[in-house]
């Protein structure tokens, strides 16, 4: 059904981003051009503590953190049947394939190399959360069937 | 990485290796046809009796064939093995075999005696020396020497022996001087050559890995660099399409908040760009003034630069013990971009509470010939392992920690201060035990002014 994928609520999006202004500014502009609630984090151990507690819609990464990385946040956040069925994002200075490549097997459902304007990371969201229902079961059915199958 | 063959040899093992895998493919061969040949034309001589021998003569001459054809046999083993990348064996044995075969040939042809034939033989006994000059070292060649004069001298006196007064009288101790000076003469320019070989690869070796780390460098900092911009760059374009797009609808304080914003960020280009653009001209030596200078002034003049953009600076507590009048020679513009590399490095590594301490002190030098100035400049950060402060000022180097976390930074701050500070005809180091905590020691070392000025020159 179509109506599955739009909440009554905005869609709430996590953007886990060390540089303070790119936040502030894909926060300001994803706010107002999209209308999502936009949650942030400043590194990835928060992000991760923010992906549980306030349940966001979609998670946009940065690769290139102090502490927990974007990777390895990613693949904390796939391993936790709470969190495995957020669509993921990732945005990163990281631009060769290999790279890339990694991105993807960490459990990224899109990969985007800065820079890109807010309006793609928009549609990136859109796209990513459009697919995302039907992922989101195959993904949560795996812990129902309790097969420990690793993601990456 | 890549480099063919075994991977613990060092670049000058390798450049040697190869050296000698050339010699022996030429060797090699020519020794398997020459002796070949030679055997060859001596069995159907001695078969259609050409030598008009007697017995111990034709006996001499079996023997000397034998050994041509056991030669031809150890050149074409030598061959082989080459072929098969068994550098070691086919070195051994071309330079063993050859030299045992040459010294065997000439010993059997000169034992019943002296003969015109047998005189060209022993010279020809310096080709041992020639031979392991260019497959070995030097004191290979010594040993072959000593062996070669040895076997020459031996073979001289032999008929004599028993008889010192007919040996006196002939012309055999004239005869000794002269080959063992033209042996000698060989040997000596056998170590001529192998040690020009061993010098002119060791400082290949040397020019290639230098080559080859500021390459890896070079790679690392492309890397890094192509990082650092794109971050920024979307800042600035994502300000750009957002204002673009919701600049009628958004209230002035947030419009200009956004732009403060998208300024920063492309400050932060502009300074990574003219660090790059600063590399390339420093390569062309501008030239430097060597003025006194104030060294308190300038240190004031680098702070106030990077106390704004620093952020954490305004709440860190910086100790400064430089005296009002202390004064170095040197370029004004060259020592304020220094300070405020270090400063900014000490800000930007070290904990925000940490303080920093700046001294400056005059000195005499140890030989007590000019007088110096010292500023140092001391942080409280994690401090810099004495392995990797190695590599520190080096364009683009970058500590591999810096990398993973996520520091900014290009990787040529130092490198340029070093480049500033040598231009000066002064020096930069560090002073870091590398524990944390324990912090480093930037020293930037510059001349001070004479005590007799030639002509006073107004402060900066």
């Amino acid at each position: 059904m179509e109506s599955q994928n739009v909440p009554l609520r905005p869609w709430r999006i996590l953007l886990v981003e060390d540089n303070e202004d790119l936040r502030q500014i894909l926060a300001l502009a994803l706010a107002h051009l999209a209308g999502f609630t936009i949650i942030e984090a400043a590194d990835g151990t928060t992000g991760l503590v923010l992906a549980v507690e306030a349940a966001p819609d979609c998670i946009v990464i940065d690769a290139v953190m102090p502490g927990l990385d974007g990777f390895q946040l990613m693949r904390v956040l796939r391993g936790d049947p709470e969190t495995a069925g957020i669509p993921l994002i990732m945005l990163t200075a990281l631009a060769r394939f290999e790279q890339q490549q990694s991105g993807y097997y960490s459990g990224a459902d899109r990969y985007l190399v800065k820079p890109v304007a807010p309006q793609e990371l928009i549609a990136a969201i859109r796209e990513v959360m459009a697919i995302s229902a039907e992922a989101r079961a195959r993904r949560l059915a795996k812990f129902v069937d309790g097969e420990d199958d690793a993601d990456g | 990485m890549a480099d063919a063959g075994p991977e613990t040899l060092t670049t000058f093992e390798r450049y040697e290796r190869e050296r000698q895998r050339r010699i022996l493919s030429v060797l090699a061969p020519a020794g398997t046809i020459l002796t070949g040949i030679t055997a060859f034309v001596a069995v159907i001589a001695l078969a259609i009796g050409i030598f008009n021998q007697n017995n111990k003569q034709s006996a001499t001459t079996s023997i000397n064939i034998l050994v041509t054809l056991m030669l031809c046999g150890a050149f074409f083993m030598a061959w082989r093995w080459l072929q098969r990348d068994q550098l070691q064996l086919a070195t051994l044995t071309t330079g063993g075999a050859a030299s045992l075969g040459i010294l065997a040939t000439v010993i059997v042809a000169a034992w019943g005696g002296i003969t015109s034939l047998s005189l060209i033989q022993i010279v020809s006994l310096s080709t041992i020396t020639v031979l392991i000059g260019m497959l070995a070292g030097i004191r290979e060649i010594v040993a072959a020497a000593i062996i070669v004069t040895i076997t020459t001298i031996s073979l001289l006196i032999k008929p004599y022996i028993g008889d010192s007064a007919a040996l006196a009288t002939s012309t055999v101790p004239l005869m000794i001087v002269v080959a063992s000076t033209y042996q000698w003469a060989v040997a000596a320019c056998m170590i001529a050559l192998s040690r020009n070989n061993q010098l002119t690869l060791q400082s290949l070796a040397l020019a290639y890995e230098q080559a080859k780390q500021l390459d890896d460098l070079k790679d690392q900092f492309i890397t890094h660099v192509n990082h650092e911009l794109r971050t920024p760059i979307m800042t600035v374009h994502s300000t750009v399409a957002f204002l673009h797009e919701a600049l009628p609808t958004l209230p002035q304080p947030v419009t200009m908040q956004t732009l403060e914003r998208a300024t920063r960020s492309s400050q932060r280009l502009l300074t990574l760009l003219s660090s790059l653009l600063e590399v390339r001209r420093i390569d062309e030596t501008a030239p430097v003034a060597r003025d006194p200078i104030n060294v308190r002034s300038v240190f004031d003049a680098a702070l106030s630069l990077i106390e704004p953009q620093g952020g954490q600076a305004a709440e860190r507590e910086i100790f400064v013990a430089i005296a009002p009048t202390l004064m170095v020679l040197g370029d004004t513009m060259r020592l304020q971009q220094i300070l405020t590399n270090l400063l900014s490095n000490a800000v930007k590594y070290s904990p925000a509470n940490a303080p920093i301490e700046v001294t400056a002190q005059s000195f005499q030098s140890r030989d007590g010939q000019s007088d110096l100035v010292r500023i140092a400049v001391r942080d409280h950060g994690p401090g810099i392992a004495p392995r990797e402060a190695a590599l520190l000022f080096n364009r683009f180097a970058r500590l591999p920690r810096d990398l993973a976390s996520n520091v900014p930074g290009t990787g040529l701050g130092l490198y340029l201060c070093r480049v500033y500070a040598q231009s000066m005809g002064g020096t930069i180091w560090i002073e870091s035990s590398g524990r944390p905590g324990e912090g480093s020691t930037f020293v930037v070392q510059l001349p001070a002014v004479p005590q007799v000025l030639p002509t006073p020159v107004g402060q900066a």
